[in-house]
Formats: structure tokens, sequence, C-alpha cells
């Protein structure tokens, strides 16, 4: 008896001992590695970027994207000779890609890893407002310029962080467009009716919203949420026709689009303008709600069918060849913020006197707007790119139009839009 | 069978009598070597490894030990496989980061609170759910987590989908050495109260609850208090957790992968011990660590192929594995059997030593 509590005093022990021994070990050997993070990544001629992204999991479809136009883009730039910095030298790029599963514990580390161990200076944002967040803190902590195209809470460039910096228009600026469009028309809005879905994302439209409205003068006749679960917005609706609403904006994903088109086609509401934020420019929206979908707009960061001049590509549509070609799929809006990301990058090294994170930081903040396939550059004092979202609208005849702003319009948009009973 | 020929090698080099003794001796000086690990824990920073990713990895083992351990006070000492862990993480890690950002509460005091929310929220749910046993009781915590991560969600305090998020963050050695000093503590306890009567009690309820109950334990009572200890510590790593990540938001503060993870570490190192969870979680969060930053994109199968091949090599985990080993020696200096089929005969002995034989302490 005794022998065996004995073993089993040792077995409960012995484990502990060991582990918090190597840890302490491993602790130890892991110090010696602490400032190694040399500018160029050590080899002299090389400047290697570095980030995160969502190459497994629920995401791996996105992370794909920007994956394939970080590498389709460094690969050009290396094969064009690389980057002419303005320290002198020419350098090529590298990237080293970690995939965090969208996961935002993970982040944290991985980011840490690739400052402490492969001494990497210039990060690449990851997929995901969330996993973004503890990605950022880190970059702060180390002084390191993040770039990104995947994250577009405002909560991001709200925390007063100097060294990120965003692609993605904000979430509260995904209807601005929409009112500046309207505006512009020859029998323009003066009442407004928002109806918001109850999740974050939605609601920080639709402040965005409420802001652009008060500072237009315009009035807001309806203001409601309804929660995600919803599958009926039809009381909401008949508020909008009670409040004679000129223009709609509902604040919601796909699915609420689908039930909004519909509704409004059965109860016959009749607005000038109607705009879902997220999911009505999708095929699949329009293959629900057929003919119901017709003058419904969406915002969208990027338009295929635009043509920006870019260093790289020479422009837009040749990006689109390049990744059709290469990949076999069209480049989304994700692949282009992924292309400027780099671009990004690419322009602060050539506008440097001596590479270094601080020095390529403030390049980034300070540059003048240039062009990428994304569009045009530059960065506000938060962080965020200053770029207005593009409005598209569904029309009968040739289809999705990009309709505002009118330099990259494909169309007129179709104001107001008719009366169910004319349709 | 084989056994003697599939481990020749190991046992030339490390004789089972050899790890005998060494059990033997550890057991002599077990608080000695408690209090040799927290300071040899405690060293590198002294050394100076103060930041960065090492400091984080080392930190984030910490953590994953507690949370092993504390799920082993439930899932290995008595018995009952919780799926419901990482609610008391998020009950945790809620209310530290809403006392930190909305309250400005000091950290120390958001810790604690969070580590006694998450044990009142453990006493409430226990006497429902451990009223259940086996797959009825795993699938009730699991469901416990699913809900308490959809209310996060829903409400506005938790800051709904988006989370919470956390920017003025003590520097690194603070989570380190509030993880280690907690790892410490509840190695601390379990191991004190493994040889009580009360652990006694949780290791019989493993064993036959039926008969423990039928002993005149109220095993309602031992079971929810095992549960509200596992709560207290899962708690107070998950008060702390969302400054240390600068961000929670449900997805992170109710982790499932973590879920699985933890599980799998406790399993790893050997169940219903106080060494087996700590050793597994050290050397699974290390194997994560490496697989991630060396085989990108293929650290979920790498994993999955790992905790396969612990589970078919060493069933019982590390510290199971070595026990066996270690008795089979004393088991033939009983002369058990004559000894024919060693196999079967580690087992036997292993079994006897499991057994807390509560009916003689009694």
């Amino acid at each position: 008896m005794t022998s065996d509590q004995n073993r089993r005093t040792f077995l409960k022990v012995a484990g502990s001992t060991g582990a918090l021994g190597l840890t302490g070990l491993a602790g130890c050997a892991g110090s010696s590695s602490d400032g190694d993070g040399g500018g160029e990544g050590g080899s002299g001629d090389t400047i290697t970027l570095g980030g995160s992204m969502s190459l497994t999991g629920d995401n791996a479809d996105l992370g794909r994207l920007y994956k394939d136009s970080y590498q389709e883009t460094i690969d050009r730039i290396n094969e064009a000779g690389g980057v002419e910095a303005g320290d002198g030298n020419t350098y090529e790029l590298e990237m080293v890609l970690r995939d965090d599963g969208t996961d935002p514990s993970t982040s944290r580390s991985i980011y840490q890893e690739l400052i402490d161990r492969e001494g990497i200076d210039y990060l690449l944002g990851p997929y995901a407002s969330s996993v973004t967040l503890p990605a950022s803190a880190v970059a702060a902590e180390n002084q390191k310029p993040m770039v990104e195209g995947g994250g577009a809470s405002p909560e991001i460039f709200s925390q007063g962080n100097e060294w990120i910096f965003g692609l993605l228009p904000t979430a509260n600026k995904y209807a601005k467009s929409y009112f500046d469009m309207a505006l512009e028309q020859d029998s323009p809005p003066e009442t407004v009716a928002i109806l918001a879905e109850d999740d974050t994302f939605s609601q920080t439209t639709a402040d965005g919203a409420r802001e652009k409205i008060e500072e237009e003068g315009l009035e807001l006749v309806v203001d409601e949420s309804f929660p995600t679960e919803t599958s009926d917005l039809s009381t909401n609706l008949g508020r909008v026709r009670d409040n004679d609403a000129d223009i709609l904006l509902l604040c919601a994903h796909q699915q609420h689009n689908i039930i909004l088109a519909n509704q409004m086609e059965s109860q016959g509401v009749n607005v000038d303008a109607a705009m879902g934020t997220v999911g009505s420019l999708n095929q699949s929206f329009k293959g629900e709600v057929g003919a119901n979908g017709d003058y419904i707009y969406g915002p969208t960061s990027w338009d295929i069918n635009a043509n920006f001049d870019d260093p790289v590509y020479g422009g837009t549509q040749d990006f689109v060849a390049a990744i059709n070609e290469n990949y076999g799929y069209p480049p989304d809006y994700h692949s282009a913020a992924g292309e400027a990301v780099i671009l990004t990058f690419v322009n602060a090294f050539e506008s440097v006197d001596e590479l270094g994170p601080t020095a390529v930081r403030n390049a980034i903040r300070d540059a003048d707007p240039f062009s990428t396939v994304y569009g045009e550059v530059s960065f506000g004092d938060n962080g965020v790119i200053d770029k207005d979202m593009l409005i598209r609208q569904w029309q009968p005849d040739p289809g999705l139009q990009t309709v505002y702003p009118s330099s990259v319009a494909q169309a007129d948009p179709i104001y107001p839009m008719p009366d169910w009973s004319e349709r | 069978m084989s056994t003697k020929d599939d481990t020749g090698l190991l046992r030339s080099v490390l004789p089972p009598e050899r790890v005998d003794q060494l059990f033997d001796l550890c057991g002599t000086h077990s608080w000695k070597l408690i209090l040799l690990s927290a300071v040899i824990g405690a060293l590198p920073p002294v050394f100076g490894l103060r930041e960065g990713y090492m400091m984080t990895v080392i930190s984030e083992m910490f953590l994953f030990a507690i949370l092993a351990l504390s799920w082993d006070i439930v899932g290995g000492q008595t018995g009952y496989p919780s799926f419901g862990n990482m609610a008391f993480f998020g009950i945790g890690a809620y209310t530290g980061a809403i006392l930190l950002k909305d309250f400005a509460v000091s950290f120390p005091l958001a810790v604690v609170t969070a580590g006694v929310f998450a044990t009142v929220f453990a006493a409430i749910i226990g006497l429902i759910v451990l009223r259940l046993r086996g797959h009825y009781f795993a699938i009730a915590t699991l469901g416990v987590l699913l809900a308490a991560q959809q209310i996060s969600r829903n409400l506005e305090i938790t800051g709904g989908a988006s989370g919470k998020i956390l920017f003025d963050v003590p520097p690194g050695i603070v989570f380190y050495y509030f993880f280690l000093g907690v790892l410490v503590a509840e190695i601390i306890v379990v191991y004190y109260l493994s040889n009580t009567r009360f652990g006694f009690i949780l290791n019989a309820i493993r064993d036959d609850e039926g008969k423990a109950t039928a002993m005149g334990f109220n095993t309602t009572y031992y079971k929810t208090a095992a549960w509200m200890l596992a709560a207290l510590f899962t708690g107070l790593a998950g008060g702390a957790y969302g400054l240390f990540n600068t961000f929670i938001d449900p997805q992170t503060a109710y982790n499932g992968a973590w879920n699985v993870e933890l599980i799998a570490m406790a399993l790893m190192g050997g169940t219903g011990t106080v060494a087996g969870p700590v050793i597994g979680a050290f050397g699974l969060h290390t194997i994560i660590e490496y697989v991630e930053t060396a085989f990108v994109g293929w650290q979920l199968v790498l994993l999955g192929l790992a905790v396969i091949v612990t589970v078919i090599g060493f069933p019982k985990g590390v510290v199971g594995s070595l026990r066996e080993y270690a008795n089979e020696m004393d088991y033939y200096e009983r002369g058990g059997m004559a000894a024919t089929d060693g196999a079967a005969d580690g087992t036997d002995a292993a079994t006897d030593a499991n057994d807390p034989e509560v009916t003689t302490d009694e």
C-alpha cells in the first residue's frame, strides 16, 4: 500500500516538474532570439513581407483570393527586377504567409513569431476584423507597420494605433455613396427609411447612414431594427409606406435582402430607391428574387469593370486577366485589395531614404494618392483608406451595372425606380 | 505476448525498476518537487525573457495546463467527461473584460471576480447537469457551452458578435507570472485533494458511482464541488485571457477548438493524475506551435495524426503508460501469476495501482 501511494504521488508530481523544467529551458533558449529583427530579412537584397491568412477553415476560399493576389503581384515585381528602394538599392520581395484558420486566438502568437523568429518588419494583415484586432495590437507593441485588406470594423482604427493601415472602407461608410448618388438626381430625396438588422456590423452601417442623413439635412422618417432570425419585414415595410419615405436603406445581409425584395413587391411598397448593404449584388440574390430584385442597389469597394492604372500590371483589366489566366477564377474586391496591400508597401519602400519600420510606416501614412488596380490609395489620419463605395444597380436589360460615381459608371441609375404597378 | 520484444531497447536503457525507483523518489519528495518546478518556471524572465513570441508561447502553455488540469478534476478524477469547460473560460473572459473595460476595475480584482462568477455559474449549472451520467452528461455540458456562447453573442454588455477590445494591456511578464501562479496553485490544490477523503470519493465515483452512492456519499455534492473547483481555475485563467489576447468575441472566449484540445491534452498526458494533464498541455501545445509554422495549412491534419498515434500507442497517456511500465516490475517482485503474459499482467497491475481502495481507507 505504501509503495502504491508513493507511486501515485510521484506520478502526480513528476510530470509537472519535468514539464515546468522543460518550459524553463525553452524559455531561456528563446530569449536569445529576441532582438534579431533585421529590417530586410537578413539577406541584404530581399525584403520579406509576412502575415497570416485564412488558408483553412470557413474562410479558406476568401483567404485564397488574398494569397494568390499577393503571390502573383510579388512574382511580377521580382520578374521585373524587384523594388528600387529609396535607399538606392534594388530588393527582391519575399513573402511568409502563415495560416490562422480565421481564429482570433492564434493571430497574436503567429505575428509575434513572424517578428521575433523570422525577423519580419513589414506585416500583411489577416482576413476578418476579429483576427485583425489582436494582430494589430502585436504590430503596435512591436512598432511594425501592418497593411491589411481584410478587416472593415471601425474598431480596428479607433484604438489610436498608428501602425495599422486598412484598404477596405469601414462599415460606417457602406451607405454614404448611396445618399450621394440619390442627392445628385433630378428629384433628390427628402425623407429616408432605415431598416437595420440587429448585429454589430449592420448597426455600424446604420450609424454611418444616420450621420450622413443628418449632415445632408435629410429627414429620417423610419428607423427600425429587427432581429437576425426574422423572416418577415412586412410590419416594417408598412411603416415605410405609411411614412411616405422617398428612399429606403436596408442594413442587413443577403437573406433579408431577399425578404425585402419579395415583400416590397407583395405589399406594393414604392420608393424612389432601395439599397441592401451586404449580399444584394450577389448572383444568388438575383436568382432567388428574379424580377423583384430589379432596380435594387448595393455597395462595393471595387468594380471588376473599372480601369485604374497600375505600375505592376498596367491596369485593372490586365490584373483581371492575369488572375483569370493563372488561377482560373475572376478576381473580386478581396483580390484587388490584396494587390493594393503589396503596392502600399512597395510605394513606401520606394520613397524612404533608409529602410526601417518607422520610416516605412511614416511613408505609408504620408503618401500622396497612388494608383493601383484597386483604385487610388491614400490613408486618412486613422489609417483607413480614403475611399468611398461604388454603387451598383440591378437593371432589367443589361443586368448589374455600376451607376455611381460617374467617373466609373457603366450606366446612369434608373431613378426613381418604377412603381410596382408599372412593371 | 510481444511486449518484451517491443520494448527491448527501452528496457535496456531505462529498466522498469529504475522508473519504479524514480517514482518512489519523487513520491517521497513531492512537495519539494512542486516547489522546484515553480521556481524553474519562474526563472526565464529573471534570465532576460521579458516579451515576444517565447513569452507568449510559454504563457499559453501555462494557460492550457490550467485548462487541462481543471478538466481532469471532473473528466479524469471523477470520470465525468465534460464538453462544457470552455463555458467557464468564456464567462471568466467576459467578466474580466467587462470589468476592466466598462468599469475600470483593477486587473487583480477583475480576474478574481471572473473566477468567482465562473464558480457560481458552475454551482448553479452543476446541480442540474451533474445528476446526469455518461453520454447524457457530455451532451448536456456541450449544450451549456453553446447556450453561454449564444447568450454572449446577443447581449449588449458583452459587445455582441463584435466582442470586446482591450488595448491598454500590461506587459507580457504580468500574464506569464499570473498563469504560472494559477497553475502552481492549482497543482498544489489538486495534489493535496487527491490524497484526501475528498479525492478518494471522486475516484470512487469514477470507478463505480452506484457503489459510492450505496456507501452513503451524496455524490451530487462531491461532483458539484469538483466541478466548481474546475470552474474556479478555468474562470481565473479566462479572466486574464481577454486582456492577454487584447480581444475576445464569442468565438474566441468559447473556443470550440480549445474545448477539444484541452481534453486531448489531458488524455495524451494521462487522465486521473496531476502530472498527466500538465505534461499533455505542454507537449501538445509545443507540437501545435511547431506544426503551425512548419506545415502551414496542414496543422489540423498533423495534429489529428498526433492524437491518433498517441491514443493507439499510449492509450493511458504518457503518465499512465509509464505507470504501467514501472508497475510491471513491482508485479514480478510480488510473484504474480508467473508473468507469462506481459501485456495482460501489466494492465492488471496498473489497474491495481489506480484503485484508490476507498473501502479500506474508509
